[in-house]
């Protein structure tokens, strides 16, 4: 058999496209045509249909109440992971290991183990769910629950970010800093910040998406009140139990555009993360 | 400004970083600590900058007591060993982060803060390099534009961390003379870490050589050199050959071979003799006193002398000797792997049995 | 620095007053305060309710018949679907590592979408494709493959969802896969399989290894995706309603009702019951993949 060029497995013509063939039709099969049909669903009753599904009282209600979940969730989690990253990185301290690997717990349990824990704690027959009564106080089966489980859900993704990439970068930068004078909010705008930008914008990102999406453990702890505690996913299901297919896709098809969106921020993160590390290999050592 | 250190200790866990340190620098002194990794001197320099704390002693800058003081009002400048620049800054606005953080009250005017970063620019010469950012930069420029961001608050103390350790050889001597040049011209006190016996000697005021957290000696670099004081100087500074043996009266024997002292010596009676490779002579006859037989191992003409790597015959060193020649006496001699010669010391340094100062011997 | 313990490392001082960096006690409240309240706080529920059962109880709760059946169900289900995307993940990973073809960046994209893509838009969608009057479901159906509502769905469901462990975990490591080994092999005149057989293969493979075992993890705990195209009847406690064919799904304690919860216990049960199952698995795969790109991939179920 000829071999002139060829000098890794794989190479010839044939070879290549017909696997490079098999790949996109298989992405076009799993990924592609799943994605076109949510849009072509939503659709499928024209634009105004759309728009008016979109519109729908209990939908709007939904989508408000996951805009509220998202806010609260995103901005806490954001300061939990940056606190957390700063903390576990600069400094050493005992237990600092423990604290690292705490973090994976939401990892470890499923959701809707999760949200059967906060049931557990919270509600009303749970361990604070009588001094909850008392002072009238609900948690469980109303928004307040949704969105503190997911915190719980999300809470790791801006730490697991930030931290690998703070470890690599070393203390140096900010000791230097530090050094000069600078007090510890200007060490942390001037000097890390910019440093971590990216990470925790794919953070934010990564944590917006979970808290918009997440099924499992608000299913558990919403009571699926229509227009009270529904979430847009809750909110897709009961569409689609009432074999109201083009609402339930209507409403999916702005989570689909979120998760495009998260797609395209995760691409560009990874671009400028490999912009930044390119100039360094042609440096040499001359005076 | 002068630092004294006070009977300064660190450890790490279990581990004795720094064992009662004391030292004093003067005003305006370039000084290098000097030592082998784990010796102790990056923990020191930590530990005048406040980057670290010590566990016991003090820190004074020119008599007034700074060791509770933190970091940020010692007002050093430290250049770190990697350069520590902040990466998503130009050069520019690294130098000028120092004054862009003052509180506003002693903050100088925008303007101003240029315009002395302009001057820093200059000084180091990399005006050109104002807007790059430090990943388009050479290790040379970026430590320099390093030194420029210290100086930038114009420190009485500065302090530096292995400063050319991950630069080539050229580069390093280069800044080497640069640094020592700028230091004369701006008289702050400096201080820096090194493991690089050449670069300390070459450049410090002062010398001071540390092991396992300890200080072994203090010195001018050529006081150094010639007087070491304990056996690790001896080592460290450069390659010695070492002649171990019994004593008794003046001859001092190992094996076949024998060196005859210039004086009677009573007491030990293990000693060690330790002769420099310029402080010793290659003959092709044994003289009076000294009979050490030596069979040429390998030559190394090294630019201005010949290194012959010797193997001592009939009797043993913990090391080849190693002794240099002139090319004359290589091209008069041209010897080769096996050839038989003997060593003639012209001074030696007599170690005893503990860790006395040595003695030096001269032999007419 | 102390080169010997490495200049990453950040320093103990003695004086835990004089940190050089500022910071530490704010940090540390914050950091403290919210894993105990968010974190710890719910997890000891579980860890007293396990602590307090006796091992019979534990074991009733585990092996309640009903239970046992719809694992079986998600076990096999789960297994067929990791080592289907065993193989198609490696299939993509090696195209987008090796080739280059227009597109191929939107292509490397799209294989995070299931993870991107809310699990219940996932469930709906899949469960419109396979239908039987659905794109797929109604060819299918001329073959006499029914995939609604039957494990294949399930499968179907759990395959989706997970594919993007082995894509990305198998995606590095054929990165970094020597070019001289090949080079090497060809020019001594092995043929392409042989030297993807002897050589490639077995440096990939335990990477393969990880991504199926994560797809599997995943699988196990996966709720959203599958009770659509599964057609899922949640468990109510006290009754005898069984659920068809998911153990997770069974979880759900009445539909979520308010009041129908079936006490503490009840909830307490099935908590411990599932976690059990796939609890050891989501906190050991969480501890393999630490990477920052693998934090998506962390995401256990949804």
């Amino acid at each position: 058999m000829q071999r002139t060029s060829v000098h890794r497995v794989g190479e010839q013509r044939w070879v290549r496209w017909t696997l490079i063939c098999l790949a996109l039709g298989l992405t076009l099969l799993l990924l592609v045509m799943p994605l076109l049909l949510i849009f072509v669903e939503a659709f499928s009753g024209g634009a105004q249909t759309w728009w008016a599904n979109l519109t729908d009282y209990y939908t709007l209600r939904a989508i408000g109440l996951t805009l509220l979940v998202a806010a609260l969730t995103v901005p806490l989690n954001l300061l939990f992971g940056v606190f957390l990253a700063w903390l576990v990185t600069r400094f050493e301290f005992p237990g600092r290991k423990l604290l690292i690997t705490l973090i994976d717990i939401p990892f470890a349990v499923s959701p809707v183990v999760a949200g059967l824990l906060y049931l557990l704690l919270y509600g009303s027959n749970g361990w604070l769910g009588g001094w909850l009564m008392q002072h009238d106080v609900q948690l469980m089966f109303a928004w307040p629950g949704i969105v503190m489980v997911t915190v719980f859900v999300t809470c790791p993704f801006v730490a697991r970010e930030l931290i690998p990439l703070m470890q690599q970068q070393g203390r140096e930068e900010e000791e230097a800093a530090v050094v000069l004078g600078a007090s510890g909010w200007q060490l942390f705008r001037r000097v890390t910040l910019p440093n971590i930008q990216w990470a925790l914008l794919y953070g934010v990102v990564l944590t917006n998406a979970r808290a918009v999406g997440e099924f499992g453990a608000v299913s558990v702890v919403s009571g699926n009140i229509r227009g009270e505690t529904n979430t847009l996913p809750l909110h897709i299901e009961l569409l689609y139990q009432d074999y109201n297919a083009v609402g339930a896709f209507t409403s999916a098809s702005l989570l689909a555009v979120i998760a495009l969106v998260t797609l395209l921020v995760k691409s560009f993160v990874e671009w400028r993360q490999a912009r930044q590390r390119a100039p360094l290999h042609e440096q040499q050592e001359q005076g | 400004m002068s630092i004294t250190l006070e009977q300064i200790n660190k450890s790490f866990g279990a581990f004795r970083a720094l064992d009662d340190i004391s030292l004093e620098i003067g005003d305006g002194q370039l000084v290098g600590l000097l030592g082998p990794s784990g010796s102790g001197k990056t923990t020191l320099l930590r530990i005048i900058a406040g980057l670290e704390s010590a566990d016991r002693g003090r820190i004074l800058f020119q008599g007034e007591d700074v060791t509770g003081l933190h970091v940020r009002e010692r007002r050093v400048g430290f250049v770190f060993q990697h350069y520590a620049l902040f990466r998503h800054m130009t050069v520019a606005e690294n130098i000028a982060f120092g004054l862009d953080v003052l509180p506003r009250k002693s903050r100088p005017v925008a303007g101003e803060i240029r315009r002395r970063v302009g001057e820093l620019l200059e000084m180091v010469q990399l005006s050109h390099l104002a807007g790059r950012y430090p990943s388009q930069l050479s290790g040379g420029q970026k430590q320099r534009i390093a030194l420029a961001r210290a100086l930038a608050m114009q420190p009485q103390i500065l302090l530096l961390d292995e400063p050319f350790g991950a630069l080539d050889a050229r580069v390093r001597k280069d800044l080497r003379r640069w640094l020592r040049n700028l230091h004369d011209e701006l008289h702050f006190t400096s201080v820096f870490v090194t493991h690089d016996q050449e670069e300390a000697l070459e450049l410090s005021d002062q010398v001071v050589v540390m092991s396992a957290g300890r200080i072994e000696q203090v010195d001018q670099p050529q006081a150094l050199y010639a007087r070491p004081d304990s056996r690790f100087v001896f080592d460290f500074l450069g390659h010695v050959n070492v002649f171990d043996g019994t004593l008794d009266g003046r001859l001092l024997q190992q094996g076949e071979a024998w060196i005859r002292l210039p004086e009677n010596r009573e007491g030990a009676s293990s000693v060690q003799v330790y002769l420099r490779p310029h402080e010793v002579r290659l003959q092709l006859q044994p003289v009076a006193h000294a009979h050490l037989p030596l069979q040429v191992e390998a030559i190394n003409l090294i630019g201005a002398e010949v290194r012959l790597e010797l193997r001592p015959c009939g009797w043993e060193a913990a090391q080849l000797w190693e002794i240099g020649i002139t090319h004359a006496e290589f091209n008069a001699w041209q010897p080769r792997r096996g050839d038989r010669c003997f060593a003639v010391p012209d001074v030696g340094h007599l170690f005893g049995a503990g860790n006395a100062a040595p003695e030096t011997l001269y032999w007419g | 620095m102390n080169t010997k313990r490495g200049s990453l490392l950040p320093r103990l001082t003695s004086h835990p007053g004089k940190r050089v960096l500022p910071g530490f006690a704010l940090s540390m409240g914050v950091s403290l305060l919210f894993v105990s309240l968010v974190l710890l706080l719910p997890i000891s529920g579980l860890v007293v309710e396990s602590a307090g059962m006796s091992w019979a109880q534990y074991w009733a709760v585990v092996s309640d018949e009903r239970v046992v059946a719809s694992y079986r169900v998600t076990l096999w289900a789960a297994l067929i679907a990791s080592l289907f995307n065993g193989v198609v993940g490696l299939l993509l990973a090696w195209v987008l590592v090796r080739y280059s073809f227009p597109g191929k960046r939107v292509v490397d994209a799209l294989m995070d979408l299931p993870f991107a893509l809310p699990t219940a838009v996932a469930g709906i969608t899949l469960a419109a494709l396979f239908a039987e009057n659905g794109w797929y479901g109604q060819w299918l159906a001329t073959l006499g493959i029914k995939v609604a509502f039957t494990p294949l769905g399930i499968i179907v469901a759990m395959s989706f969802t997970s594919l993007p462990f082995v894509v990305r975990t198998v995606q590095p490591v054929l990165e970094d896969l020597p070019v001289e080994d090949e080079e090497a092999a060809i020019s001594m005149g092995a043929s392409d399989w042989t030297v993807f057989r002897r050589i490639l293969f077995p440096s990939l493979w335990p990477a393969l290894m990880t991504g199926i075992a994560l797809s599997f993890t995943r699988s196990l705990g996966e709720f959203g995706a599958i009770i659509f195209i599964a057609g899922n009847m949640p468990y109510v406690s006290g009754s005898d309603q069984p659920d068809d064919f998911h153990s997770t799904a069974g979880v759900r304690p009445c539909g979520g009702q308010r009041d129908c919860l079936g006490g503490a216990a009840g909830l307490a049960d099935s908590a411990v019951r599932h976690q059990s199952v796939a609890g050891p698995l989501s906190a050991a795969s969480a501890r393999t993949l630490r990477s920052s790109h693998a934090a998506y991939v962390g995401s256990s179920c949804r």
